[in-house]
């Protein structure tokens, strides 16, 4: 299965995250910057869906200009509770800029990693 | 020369009498040396004053050609006594009658050769009334006479018809000098028998006249500032009855103490004199001010007393409107007015908009072209009208003033600039504006200026605290909306989340009867979670709601704190949120505050919250209440970790926290201070309070101030 990392400071955003992509794909959890590049090496997911306001002193920005430089082929979905952010997110180079809530997620994943169900 | 003569009657009241009208004549003069009234005044005086000089002199010569000569000499300023006096009214009452005048003076002049070399005129002297050589006339000397008297009476006449015309002050004042110039003329064409030989009381005392004329003249200079000596005079007089009744009270002290006193003891009589003048100087001196205040300079009000009284007033007031309703107010009771009216500037510079006025003002606003304001522009002091102010001077302005029933004018100045301008009209005694309601006046103006520029900037001040209030209110208001925004949508990601698990597991067929047990769980622990995200969602808006609402009345009362703290504590047991918390109430029974009681609660809640997450659960919180002069506080102290110093200045700011993530975090003391600036009090912050943790002092209005008061 395919393998998706799942990057946000809120335990229940991963915690339902994981509820709901969990039976589809292999799913890993980070709540802070550091946890999700450590993760980024040792997981090697196939998507990262990653929270741009974090917590603690690496924030997504931070990740996303990591995971461009050190994985330019790995996708990235960038998940705002904000508008101002989306022109960043895009000049950084995230192939989706989603807000919160994001009601077809589903979809989008499944376009960037079918599951063949 | 017989000097002995000087001693008769009639040669010592005429030299007192050219010495007195020179005085007056030079008195008014020197006053204002550009108005044509005073000069024309000095004229008049100098030629009453050479007449009763050589009429004087005329007694002195042992020689009866120096005697003629002397009369002569006299005759001149007769015969142009009633041409000047003539000119002097003409001044007084604004006409122009320049034929007749040079008619009197060719006339006059006609009379003076004639006196001087024909002896139809001038006949010799004669000796009569002790005096050995006195004028002596001719038999056409009578066309003199009646020069002076017919040309008198017609200057009399004019001022008779102007009266008629005249209304007020101005009327008042020509009546004075109507009746004056009946009695001074009355008693000095008695001077005329003597040169036929006959003798008619009050001579040889007759030259008097002409010094009591200036007297009248000049005591209503001083009654109605006819002309502006008023300060002069009055110190004058002062000094002469403190100098004589001094002088008085010292020589009988001295009389009587040598009168028991057998021996002289010059020391001690020296002594007794002086300390009797020491005592007797100051009051003797305060009540002459009063009485020649009272009797001779119309001023009934004791005005340092009205200036500080109106100052007094105005401190107290801070709004332009309010200060130009208690100027007009208390200038027009006090001053006797018919109506005054305050103009101030408009806030484009372009007018000067009536702002205050007792009864109705005819007009409401003066252009910047408008002669008032130039004459208000162009005066670095009061401007007073006189009735009789004929000048040229600014008479458009005048003019412009008189046709608005304005007698004086007070220029309002700020930092230098034309601000306002204050508008008197007349006094209801139909007194004049003396020298003193000028000076006054001129004092009010430095005053009122100082007042209007305090009021300036008050009012700048308001608002630049106003618009940065505001200012911050936005940023606060627009932060917080940012992080509402933030607590909205993340909740609903995690509802979403929940709901796309929900409906995913119901399309893969997870509903199956083998899973179901394991389904079912899942859906209420889903749900139950959702559940909770939508109250934090409510929570949030709400939080918002409250903070960015408009400031809107409360009803507050007055609430014991003592009460209000324990049900509160009631309330957190019931919520489970005192476990490993130990609560501390150091409150006064009866001690009781001003607010609203849902609000109060909302307060302790917040900080109930704050001090429970630092502590993390487990500690001691003190709540303390004191009353102060002004204020009822409570300290709100926790045993948790504190507040870095380093943040302290930030910790009101909405969701500024230095937590990762909590629930609302970082709104609940923003909201606190919302709450207490909405119940007219203030929170501080201390960083170590008295349990080592973070303490928050919280000032209430006293209930004792209002009960049931609106807090807007």
């Amino acid at each position: 299965m395919k393998k998706i990392l799942i990057v946000d400071d809120e335990p229940r955003i991963t915690e339902a995250f994981i509820d709901a992509f969990g039976l589809d794909y292999v799913v890993a959890s980070a709540n802070d910057g550091r946890r999700a590049l450590e993760l980024l090496e040792s997981f090697k997911p196939d998507l990262v869906v990653l929270d741009w306001r974090l917590g603690g002193d690496i924030q997504g920005r931070d990740v996303l200009i990591t995971i461009k430089e050190n994985h330019p082929h790995l996708p990235v979905f960038v998940v705002t509770a904000s508008f101002q952010f989306m022109d960043e997110i895009k000049s950084l180079g995230a192939n989706s800029c989603l807000l919160k809530p994001c009601t077809d997620l589903r979809e989008r994943i499944l376009e960037v990693l079918p599951t063949g169900r | 020369m017989d000097w002995s003569a000087a001693l008769h009657p009639y040669a010592a009241t005429g030299f007192l009498t050219s010495l007195i009208t020179l005085a007056v004549g030079c008195f008014v003069f020197v006053q204002n040396r550009k108005s044509s009234i005073h000069l024309s005044f000095l004229i008049f005086s100098i030629a009453i004053a050479e007449w009763s000089f050589f009429t004087a002199l005329q007694a002195l010569p042992r020689n009866p050609a120096w005697s003629f000569l002397a009369a002569k000499i006299c005759q001149i300023g007769a015969m142009l006594i009633p041409v000047f006096f003539h000119y002097f009214t003409l001044k007084i009452i604004g006409r122009d009658q320049k034929p007749i005048l040079r008619l009197g003076f060719l006339l006059a002049s006609i009379n003076i050769f004639a006196i001087f070399f024909s002896p139809l005129f001038s006949a010799g002297t004669r000796s009569i009334g002790g005096i050995n050589f006195y004028y002596k006339a001719g038999p056409l000397y009578i066309l003199c006479v009646i020069f002076f008297v017919s040309y008198v009476l017609f200057a009399i006449y004019q001022l008779w018809d102007e009266i008629h015309s005249s209304q007020g002050a101005r009327k008042k004042h020509l009546e004075y000098l109507f009746f004056a110039s009946l009695a001074g003329y009355g008693i000095g064409v008695v001077n005329f028998f003597p040169v036929y030989g006959i003798i008619v009381p009050p001579f040889p005392f007759s030259p008097i006249c002409g010094a009591i004329y200036s007297c009248v003249i000049a005591y209503a200079i001083l009654k109605h500032q006819l002309f502006d000596i008023e300060v002069i005079l009055k110190k004058t007089v002062i000094f002469a009855v403190l100098f004589i009744a001094i002088y008085s009270a010292v020589s009988a002290a001295v009389y009587f103490a040598t009168a028991f006193f057998a021996s002289k003891n010059v020391p001690l009589l020296s002594g007794i004199s002086i300390a009797l003048a020491m005592l007797l100087y100051e009051p003797l001196k305060k009540t002459l001010t009063a009485v020649t205040n009272r009797a001779l300079f119309q001023k009934k009000i004791p005005y340092s007393v009205l200036v500080q009284n109106l100052t007094d007033r105005l401190a107290k007031i801070h709004e332009a409107g309010a200060l130009a309703h208690e100027i007009v107010d208390f200038l027009t009771q006090q001053m006797g007015l018919d109506w005054a009216g305050l103009y101030l500037k408009t806030a484009d510079g372009l007018h000067f908009r009536l702002a205050s006025s007792e009864l109705k003002a005819l007009v409401t606003e003066f252009g910047m072209e408008s002669p008032v304001v130039r004459a208000a522009a162009e005066g670095a002091k009061p401007l007073i009208l006189s009735p009789f102010d004929t000048e040229a001077d600014q008479a458009l302005e005048k003019e412009s003033l008189r046709k608005l029933k304005v007698e004086a004018l007070v220029p309002v100045l700020v930092e230098g600039k034309l601000d306002g301008i204050l508008l008197l009209g007349k006094k209801l005694s139909d007194d004049v504006f003396t020298a003193e309601d000028a000076a006054l006046l001129e004092t009010l103006m430095e005053e009122l200026g100082m007042f209007f520029l305090s009021a300036r900037l008050l009012k700048e001040a308001t608002r630049t605290h106003l618009e940065l209030g505001q200012r911050q209110k936005m940023a606060a208001v627009s932060k917080l909306a940012r992080g509402v925004h933030h607590e909205v949508r993340n909740p609903l990601h995690t509802i979403n989340l929940f709901a796309l698990a929900t409906l995913h597991n119901l399309e893969i067929g997870r509903w199956h009867p083998a899973s179901r047990e394991e389904f079912s769980q899942d859906i209420v622990y889903r749900s139950r979670t959702m559940l909770e995200e939508i109250e934090r969602i409510k929570n949030s808006l709400s939080r918002f709601a409250q903070f960015a609402r408009p400031q809107q009345e409360l009803d507050c009362s007055p609430i014991r704190i003592k009460e209000a703290s324990e049900r509160f504590l009631a309330l957190m047991r019931e919520a489970h949120k005192m476990d490993g918390i130990q609560v501390r109430l150091k409150i006064p029974e009866t001690l009781s505050l001003l607010a609203h009681e849902g609000v109060l609660q909302e307060i302790f809640f917040n900080l109930f919250t704050n001090a429970y997450e630092a502590m993390q659960g487990k500690g001691e919180i003190i709540v303390e209440a004191l009353e102060t002069s002004d204020a009822c506080e409570i300290v709100f102290s926790d045993s948790g970790p504190g507040i870095p110093r380093e943040i302290l200045s930030r910790i009101f700011e909405p969701y500024f926290t230095t937590k990762t993530r909590s629930e609302a975090a970082g709104i609940g003391l923003s909201v606190v201070r919302h709450y207490m600036e909405i119940l007219n009090g203030d929170i501080q912050a201390e960083a170590c309070g008295p349990l080592g943790g973070a303490s928050f002092r919280l000032r209430f209005q006293k209930a004792s101030q209002v009960a049931g008061k609106k807090a807007a």
